[in-house]
This record gives C-alpha cells, sequence and structure tokens, in this order.
C-alpha cells in the first residue's frame, strides 16, 4: 500500500484528476460557488453520461456506510481518565473529582433553559448512560406529557440507598426504566411493533441487550431519583406498562423488548427538537403521530441529492408520493435481503462452507450453463456488444454486477452475494424452453413471415423498431404474440407448445413428469394447454415446480424451493 | 476568525466550553465528558484508518491523552472537533508510517456487549446503517474495506474525513494542512478510485436513471 510520498503506481492518473470529475464530485460534496455550480447543473442537465457519472460516484461513496463502526468498549473512557490522573496536581481549585469508585455519588444538574444535562462518565455504563434518561427525564419534568401535571419539580440530586424501599417489582421496572420512558402504554408499544417503525427482523439470532445488562447499582439509584421525580399518574403508568409487559408470552416479550429497544435508541439520536417535540406530546396517539413524521422527516433528509432533486423537481404531489413509493420499495428491497442473510449466516459461517448450491461442484457447473443458456452471458467471452438486437438479455448493469460478483465469488468466496443476483436475475428474465431439431427459436422479425406482413399493415412495427425485444428469446415472441392477442391478429405459435418439440433434454423431462409425477388432474391440465404458446412450456414449468423439480435449461439448477428458502427475499413470517 | 474572542467562540460550540475548562481549572470531569462525547466516532474514524479495531481504541486514546497533556497550550479556532480531528490526523499518519501496514483483517466479530445493541444500527430514517452481523454485509464490507485500502494514506484520512465526520473541504484542510485545492484534488482522486473498484457493487434502485427510455438497452459506449 502506497505512502503519500511516492507515486502510487496504481493511481490512475499520475499527472492528476480529470479537472471535470474534480469539479463534479466537489458539486456532490456542496462545495462548488454559485457560478461553478450552476455550470455543473447545466452540464448534468443537458447530459445523461455526466448523470451517470455523478450517480456511480454518489453510490460507490455510499457503499462506504457498509464498514462496521466499532464503538469503543465500555471502559473506554474509564481507562482514558484513568491514565490522567498521575498528572493532576494535588488540590486542583475548582475541579470535579471523577467518581471512579463505587461509592461516590455523581452530581446531576438541570441547566435552566435547555434540557441538556451534564453529568460525570460513570464506569460500565449502560448503552443509555449517555445521554438518553437524563435528556429525557428533564423534558419530562419541565412539563412533557405523559399524565404529568404541569409544575412539577425538577430533579435535584437523587438520594442513594432508596433501593431498600422499593419492593422486588419495582426494581425490575427501575432497570427497565430507560426503555419506558418514551412509552405511554402497552398499546403504544404495540403500534410501534410495525415493520415501518421499529418491528425488527424475526430471525434475529440475539436476545435484547436490555435484558443482559443488569444496570449497575450507582446508576439504579439515578434511575429511582428520576422515577421519583415524576407524578404519582405517571409512576402508575410506568407501572402498568412493567407489569403487563412481564406478563406476556415469552416470544411476544422478546419481540416488544427489542421493539422497546429500537425506539429508545432512535430517540436517543434525534435531534434535540425532534425528540422533544415527540415527548411532550400530550398522549399515545398524538405521540405515535409525531413519531412517524419525524421517521419520515429522517428518510427523506437521508435520501441521496438527485432523489431530493427528483421530488423537487415533481410538481405534482401524486407523483411524489409514486417516486416516495419506489424509493421506500427499494429500501424495503435491500432490508430483505440482509434479514435474508441474517437467517442463513450460522449456517454459512460453520466452516468455510458455500451456500448452497455453490457447495455442490457439479450444480455450480450448472448454474454456469444456466447463465450461458437463459441469459446468454458467457463471461468466457468479451463483453457483448449493446446493440438493439444483441441476444442477451440483461441490461448492461446486469451484466456487470452479475460478471463483477461471479468474479468476486470465485476469487474470494462471496458465494452469496453470487447466489442472491443470480436468483434474483432468474425472477427478472425468466427462460422458456426452446424449440428442437434445428429450428432456431423465433427472435426476429425475419423469422415471422407472413405474419410479419399482417403485422406491418396493422402499422404494429413501423417506428420505432427497437420497441421489440428482438434478439431475445423468448422476451420477443412474447411480444410478438402479445401484440397480436391485443389486435386480434391469428398466427401460428411462435414457440414450441407440445411434448417432442422441445430439446431433447426437456422433452425427456416432460415425459417423465407426465408419466412419473404428475396427479391425473395436473396431467389434464397440461394437456389442455397443448398446441398454446406461451401457456404449455408456462404449465409446464409451473407445474414442475409444484413437484419441486428444475426444468432443464429452462429453470435454475436444483430443487426450486431451495433457491426460494435461500435467497426468495419473502419469508413467511410467523404470527 | 478574525476578531473571534474566546468567549464568542465558547458560546458556539459546547465542545469548546468543556475544553476551556479543562484548560482553565483542569477540570477532569469536563475532560471526561469530552471523552464520552467523542470517544466513538474517533474509534469509528481511526478504525477505517487502520483496519483494526484494537489498534483504532489505542490509537483514539492517545489522541485524548494528547489533548489532555497538551491542554495548556489549546487556543480556541473554529471548531473544537477540528482541533481534535487534527491531533487525530497526526497520530494515524505517524502510526501508519511507523509501523508496517498489516493487509485488512478480516471483520471483528461485535460482541454485543462491547457495543450499543446492535439492533441500534436499524434506526433513524430510512437510509438505515446495515446491521453487523450477516453474510451479505460481511462480504460488501470486505470489499469496500479492500478498496478503502488501495487509496493512500492521506486519500484515506481526507475520505474518511469526509465521508463520516461530514467535513467540509475548509475543514479537512485545517485538519490535514492542506489548502482547501489540495484537498478538492485529493479527494477526487480518491473517489475516482473509488468508483472504479466498486462500481459493480452499486446496489440497482427500482428507479431508472432520469429520462431513460425502459426499452433501451443500457447506454451504448
Amino acid at each position: 500500500m502506497a505512502d503519500d510520498t511516492t507515486p502510487n503506481p496504481n493511481d490512475p492518473s499520475p499527472t492528476g484528476p480529470d479537472p471535470d470529475d474534480m469539479d463534479l464530485i466537489a458539486y456532490l460534496d456542496g462545495e462548488l460557488d454559485e457560478p461553478e455550480a450552476r455550470a455543473i447543473e447545466d452540464r448534468l442537465t443537458s447530459d445523461p453520461n455526466a448523470r451517470a457519472e455523478a450517480e456511480a460516484y454518489k453510490k460507490t461513496y455510499d457503499l462506504l456506510d457498509y464498514l462496521p463502526k466499532p464503538e469503543a468498549s465500555p471502559d473506554f473512557a474509564t481507562r482514558t481518565l484513568t491514565r490522567i490522573q498521575p498528572t493532576l496536581p494535588a488540590n486542583p481549585s475548582g475541579s470535579s473529582p471523577i467518581p471512579v469508585s463505587a461509592t461516590q455519588r455523581p452530581a446531576v444538574v438541570v441547566t435552566s433553559a435547555a434540557s441538556v444535562l451534564y453529568s460525570a462518565p460513570l464506569p460500565q455504563h449502560p448503552w443509555w448512560v449517555g445521554g438518553l434518561i437524563w435528556a429525557i427525564a428533564a423534558i419530562v419534568c419541565l412539563g412533557g406529557g405523559f399524565a404529568v401535571h404541569a409544575g412539577l419539580q425538577p430533579i435535584f440530586d437523587p438520594p442513594v440507598k432508596e433501593s431498600d424501599d422499593l419492593p422486588i417489582t419495582d426494581l425490575r421496572m427501575i432497570e427497565s426504566l430507560p426503555l419506558y420512558l418514551g412509552v405511554d402504554d402497552l398499546d403504544f408499544v404495540r403500534k410501534l411493533d410495525d415493520p415501518e417503525l421499529f418491528a425488527a427482523d424475526p430471525a434475529l439470532a440475539q436476545p435484547p441487550v436490555w435484558k443482559s445488562e443488569p444496570a449497575h447499582h450507582e446508576n439504579r439509584d439515578k434511575l429511582i431519583g428520576v422515577f421519583k421525580s415524576f407524578s404519582p399518574a405517571r409512576q402508575q403508568q410506568i407501572r402498568q406498562l412493567d407489569q403487563q409487559f412481564h406478563e406476556l408470552p415469552p416470544e411476544e416479550q422478546d419481540r416488544l423488548g427489542r421493539v422497546l429497544e429500537s425506539y429508545a435508541v432512535w430517540l436517543d439520536r434525534l435531534h434535540e427538537v425532534d425528540r422533544r417535540r415527540i415527548l411532550v406530546a400530550s398522549n399515545g396517539p398524538e405521540r405515535l403521530d409525531e413519531v412517524r413524521q419525524t421517521k419520515e422527516k429522517y428518510w427523506q433528509e437521508g435520501l441521496s441529492q438527485r432523489q431530493k432533486d427528483q421530488l423537487k423537481v415533481a410538481g405534482d404531489p401524486e407523483v411524489k408520493v409514486a417516486l416516495i413509493e419506489r424509493w421506500k420499495q427499494a429500501d424495503q428491497l435491500r432490508r430483505e435481503e440482509w434479514g435474508l442473510a441474517r437467517r442463513h449466516y450460522e449456517e454459512n459461517q460453520a466452516g468455510d462452507r458455500k451456500p448452497w448450491p455453490f457447495s455442490d461442484p457439479v450444480l455450480t457447473t450448472q448454474v454456469d450453463e444456466y447463465v450461458k443458456t437463459v441469459f446468454k452471458v458467457d463471461f468466457s467471452k468479451p463483453e457483448p456488444k449493446w446493440e438493439a438486437n444483441s441476444q442477451v438479455r440483461l441490461t448492461r448493469e446486469e451484466y456487470l454486477e452479475l460478471k463483477s460478483r461471479n468474479e468476486a465469488a470465485k476469487k474470494e468466496g462471496f458465494w452469496f452475494l453470487y447466489g442472491v443476483i443470480v436468483y434474483r436475475l432468474s425472477l427478472a428474465h425468466p427462460g422458456l424452453p426452446e424449440p428442437g431439431g434445428d429450428k432456431p427459436p423465433v427472435t426476429d422479425f425475419s423469422q415471422l413471415g407472413d405474419l410479419q406482413n399482417d403485422l406491418r399493415k396493422k402499422k404494429l412495427i413501423s417506428q420505432p423498431e427497437k420497441k421489440f425485444t428482438r434478439g431475445k428469446w423468448p422476451d420477443f415472441a412474447l411480444e410478438v404474440t402479445d401484440t397480436c392477442r391485443k389486435n386480434n391478429i391469428t398466427h401460428d405459435p411462435l414457440g414450441p407448445c407440445r411434448p417432442g418439440a422441445f430439446t431433447e433434454p426437456v422433452n425427456l423431462f416432460l415425459v417423465d413428469l407426465q408419466q412419473k409425477k404428475l396427479a391425473d388432474q395436473e396431467r389434464l391440465q397440461l394437456k389442455k394447454d397443448e398446441g398454446k404458446w406461451p401457456e404449455y412450456p408456462h404449465a409446464m414449468i409451473r407445474l414442475a415446480g409444484d413437484h419441486n423439480l428444475p426444468v432443464p435449461g429452462v429453470t435454475l439448477p436444483g430443487p426450486p424451493w431451495e433457491w426460494q428458502k435461500y435467497y426468495s427475499l419473502k419469508p413467511k413470517r410467523r404470527k | 476568525m478574525t476578531g473571534q474572542t474566546s468567549t464568542m467562540m465558547a458560546l458556539r460550540d459546547p465542545d469548546i466550553r468543556l475544553m476551556l475548562r479543562v484548560r482553565n481549572d483542569d477540570d477532569q470531569a469536563a475532560f471526561g465528558e469530552l471523552v464520552a462525547r467523542f470517544q466513538n466516532r474517533l474509534v469509528a474514524v481511526m478504525n477505517h484508518l487502520v483496519g483494526s479495531a484494537d489498534e483504532a481504541e489505542d490509537l483514539a486514546q492517545e489522541v485524548f491523552l494528547r489533548v489532555y497533556r497538551t491542554r495548556k497550550k489549546y487556543t480556541p479556532k473554529a471548531k473544537f472537533a477540528t482541533w481534535l480531528f487534527t491531533i487525530a490526523n497526526n497520530l494515524a499518519l505517524n502510526a501508519l508510517r511507523d509501523k508496517k501496514r498489516r493487509p485488512a483483517m478480516p471483520l471483528d466479530y461485535q460482541d454485543p456487549a462491547s457495543s450499543g445493541p446492535w439492533a441500534t444500527d436499524q434506526l433513524a430514517g430510512g437510509r438505515e446503517v446495515p446491521p453487523t452481523q450477516n453474510l451479505v454485509q460481511q462480504e460488501l464490507a470486505e470489499v469496500v474495506r479492500k478498496a478503502l485500502d488501495q487509496l493512500n494514506d492521506r486519500q484515506r484520512m481526507a475520505v474518511v474525513l469526509n465521508k463520516f465526520e461530514d467535513m467540509n473541504y475548509a475543514e479537512i484542510a485545517d485538519v490535514m494542512g492542506l489548502t482547501t485545492k489540495a484537498v478538492k484534488s485529493l479527494l477526487s482522486r480518491a473517489r475516482c478510485r473509488l468508483r472504479e473498484t466498486l462500481q459493480n457493487y452499486i446496489y440497482m434502485d427500482d428507479v431508472p436513471p432520469p429520462d431513460s427510455d425502459p426499452n433501451d438497452d443500457a447506454d451504448a459506449e
């Protein structure tokens, strides 16, 4: 890896970066002044290549978010503070001692207007000690929601050793108090258990952290002090919530516990203003409203610059809504893929096992064959020319992504990512069996004979010709068939639709399917579609799928249910 | 920043207020507060630079110690964070130069007891940080890690400050002791490299680029 004084031999532009790109990147970072920014904007408006470049810069940069962000270990602060101790003068004037010993009482101070509380760092703090609880408690005390009466006293130094006064159940409640601060009642928690809000993936293997971290007794005393500063009504509300929560069946308790945790940490991370607005809402439904709106606001703020611009440009509110809907679906797709990977993480982590089907060399070869046959992509050959009548069924983007993931799988073992994209593309570009014998599949107008004239007469294939998916099987034939049906043009079927009309492996497969696998009714179903294209092959594929069988050279190799199990994004959620 | 007195700056930036207490009164509690506020950010940044969580913690701690040891010489200029990261920058670059850089480490298992609840990554708005434990993220993270390692030290520092600390070019220039122009060039080169390496891992949106005819094949080159 290069150090920064010698020229980096891997640097693609040793003489300097392309000045156009420099400005574009600076523009994306918001660093250009008005006239320069406008020049770039003009360029972006008029040049789709420039837009694609900008997009690529933005997106590759966003990938950095995949880097893990380890946090400091829990005793980091203590260790650091311990190391500066010897440098202190003996009796500093005006310095506050650090409570490194457990018997010392930390001072909690409420500043006048703002809810910013300052506290000395404590040893062994659970996640919420940093900011959340004190900020929330202050807001609540100064007249927040939660059935609080106005004019409550702010918190002063909480007295110690109160724990002896409280019954055991209260102690349990106290330990969970940070989770309850932003919550009205159990009903509120249930409403938060929404995939759009704080519902977590049911496949999580981990127990929630709130269970595994009992509060240090110093923190507990602070918590007790906070609790006692609440109004009796609010105290009762919290007690009831805690009681009902712990009476839930364990599965629901775990799930809602995670919801509580997610919600609490989310509150902690909000801007002060947004957090306050949520906390001072006067009842559950209003609070929920605020939560939803805030989530929406942060989501919109998290959009890429391009997306924000698109929203701005779309004047019509319906268009805006449609855009947002699409992006949310894309987000959902991403989330589901992570959820999917999590579900199989443990399985795949044991040893260096490759994920199915790549654990089986035969199947792996068959996947390569599938990619060649159905997508018409051959990585051993150079990149295809992306002309209008190319037989490759993928877009260039899809091709590049597939190729690079294929390489990453072979060179670095990233098989799961490869499997995911193969599966995804198999759904986007499903195959249909090609005709047998020496008949070439129908992929161009010249093969249509008289039909071509009929279409021309009805002006269905004049301009632009590229509307048709020329060169691609079965896309072209499907599109012609569809067009004909819409326009009441009769024609011969454009693909094989009878037993024996397919390639040999498929013919044999079909015989086996009909004779040995299908039930009588299914056989009848299939026969009904004989002679119709694409109904017949579709029916064959569907019935094969019902019986968990792959169709050779047409569907992904191996049992279809296995592909669904490992790579499909819509697991069944147990209720 | 001419004409700005310490008081004015302190009024704006609570971190400066705290640091002034450390300077003027040797206020350890104020120092502790600063540690608490910045520890995670520093550890994360160091981790991006050196690739090892343990080393990152050691380096982060060194930064804080240096802050404390040189407290009497602290004069507030601009933001406290800038000053803090200037120290971090110097320490990190020195460390990288002194030691033989290890190859990218396999990602450390994220022990739930040592960090916040891992569910926290799924929060706060739609653009969520990926959860720390899953295969897709592990694989992608390794890919990204390797891409980042291909940058030289200064490029990587600039990228990390820009991306994760949200610093603008002027701030990065302050931290790294460069001109804004040099930062612009550095970042541009870095992002060019990143783009090349990571281009094929961009996730496809459902939203096509503007003005594209959905029947078009992808841009002819």
